[in-house]
């Protein structure tokens, strides 16, 4: 078989730039015309990154455990499930409508946490600039207040979806849901902008316009059907 | 101090501290499902694969001294990352429904597949064959190929008189594994 150990120091050498001049040409050399030295060669590469990848594979593994602590924690859709069942019966008497007022709205609050889209932004090339650039680098770095100043000077959809975002991130969601409103039906943010404003009305506890909302996208062919047919199945 | 401040966290990386990793993989990982499943229809096992590889490559562009700054989040460093590896991971299974149900292999495919048949030693072999050096040869080896640390690195964190004898001692665990996987090529031909 291999007779790689034999040839390791030399290998190490030479992947650590150590042979001198002469030896790297003909270390080169015969790795040209002997193809056993070459296979031999090969196969210590093999190794090496087999040796990381084995390390990665123990790391991977170890986050595998985060998933399984993660998972076997009771999720969010069943307390939100639990509180729901809990606050229907309980809805029969005065102290029920109380616990319903004071504990259903903290889960709504969680729930549009949850299913907030992540937002990206849009890629900012080198070879070509766009109007939208300087706010989308402000956006990508989470500096709102500039990229709010920065969107603000600009009319268009995807201006009034950015500012949306943007305004939403820094708390204000009144200003975030009016943004979201100035988007045209025909354009490629109205979905995405809809499903925000469910999103808001729900942290906000107005469950009927977002109901409304949801409804609405889960009848779409759109991206969140499902997304808005989940959250409809957990809030009824 | 906030633990996952982007210039302590990338610190504590760089100094061999893994938790921080840990942290920011419980910190996103729902989000990054919820946004893979809502914008690339994803399953929940392809986007927790996806989160964990782009969460892995962040820690060796770390640790490898190639990322020693962010020009964004580290979030949307993350997402990023992740939404690359799990388009790869969709297409990779698409391909593989496809030639399950044909039973067919493209050109490309098998000449990968011949390379890989071609290998001297199978992942499978060289990891067993880690796992049976000693626990000081499985760290220099580690240290050196894993978390990419110089001889010096390495003679100070294994308390190793000097570079030398780090790079010696790498030397001998190299041969130690090449001794077992040879074993075991050998168990294999018997």
């Amino acid at each position: 078989m291999m007779r790689e150990e034999e040839h390791i120091d030399l290998f190490e050498r030479y992947r650590n730039d150590q042979l001198s001049d002469t030896e790297l040409r003909d270390f080169e050399a015969r790795l040209a015309y002997d193809s056993e030295f070459k296979a031999e060669y090969e196969a210590y590469e093999n190794v090496e990154n087999g040796i990381k990848n084995h390390f990665r594979a123990e790391l991977k593994s170890k986050l595998q455990e985060v998933d399984k602590e993660m998972d076997a924690t009771p999720n969010k859709k069943s307390i939100v499930s639990l509180l729901a069942w809990t606050s229907s019966i309980a809805a029969a008497i005065v102290i029920g409508v109380f616990i319903f007022q004071h504990f259903s709205q903290p889960s709504y609050e969680q729930l549009a946490q949850n299913y907030w889209p992540y937002e990206e932004g849009l890629p900012v090339k080198m070879s070509t600039s766009s109007k939208y650039d300087e706010a989308m680098n402000a956006f990508k770095l989470e500096d709102w207040d500039k990229a709010e100043n920065l969107l603000s000077e600009i009319e268009s959809d995807t201006a009034y979806y950015f500012l949306g975002e943007t305004t939403y991130k820094k708390g204000e969601e009144e200003k975030s849901i009016s943004h979201f409103l100035n988007i045209e039906k025909n354009s490629v943010y109205y979905q995405k902008a809809q499903f925000r404003i469910a999103l808001i009305l729900l942290k906000k506890g107005d469950k009927t316009k977002a109901t409304e909302i949801l409804n609405f996208l889960s009848e779409q062919n759109s991206i969140f059907s499902e997304s808005a047919q989940k959250i409809l199945e957990i809030i009824d | 101090m906030n633990t996952l401040c982007p210039n302590y966290l990338l610190q504590r990386l760089q100094g061999g501290d893994n938790s921080p990793i840990y942290e920011l993989y419980k910190l996103y990982r729902d989000e990054f499902i919820v946004w893979s499943k809502s914008t690339y229809k994803a399953t929940d096992d392809q986007a927790k694969d996806a989160f964990q590889d782009a969460i892995l490559d962040f820690h060796q562009n770390v640790i490898s001294g190639h990322l020693t700054e962010l020009s964004s989040t580290i979030k949307t460093y993350l997402f990023q990352i992740g939404k690359h590896k799990l388009l790869n991971i969709q297409k990779k299974e698409s391909r593989m429904t496809y030639h399950d149900a044909l039973h067919l292999i493209d050109n490309g495919e098998m000449e990968s597949f011949m390379e890989e048949e071609q290998k001297a030693y199978s992942q499978e072999q060289i990891s067993k064959a880690i796992e049976k050096l000693p626990e000081d040869c499985q760290r220099v080896l580690k240290l050196f190929y894993f978390s990419e640390y110089d001889m010096e690195s390495i003679a100070r964190e294994m308390n190793y008189k000097n570079a030398d004898t780090a790079k010696s001692k790498k030397s001998v665990c190299m041969k130690n594994l090449f001794s077992e996987l040879k074993k075991m090529s050998m168990l294999l031909v018997l």
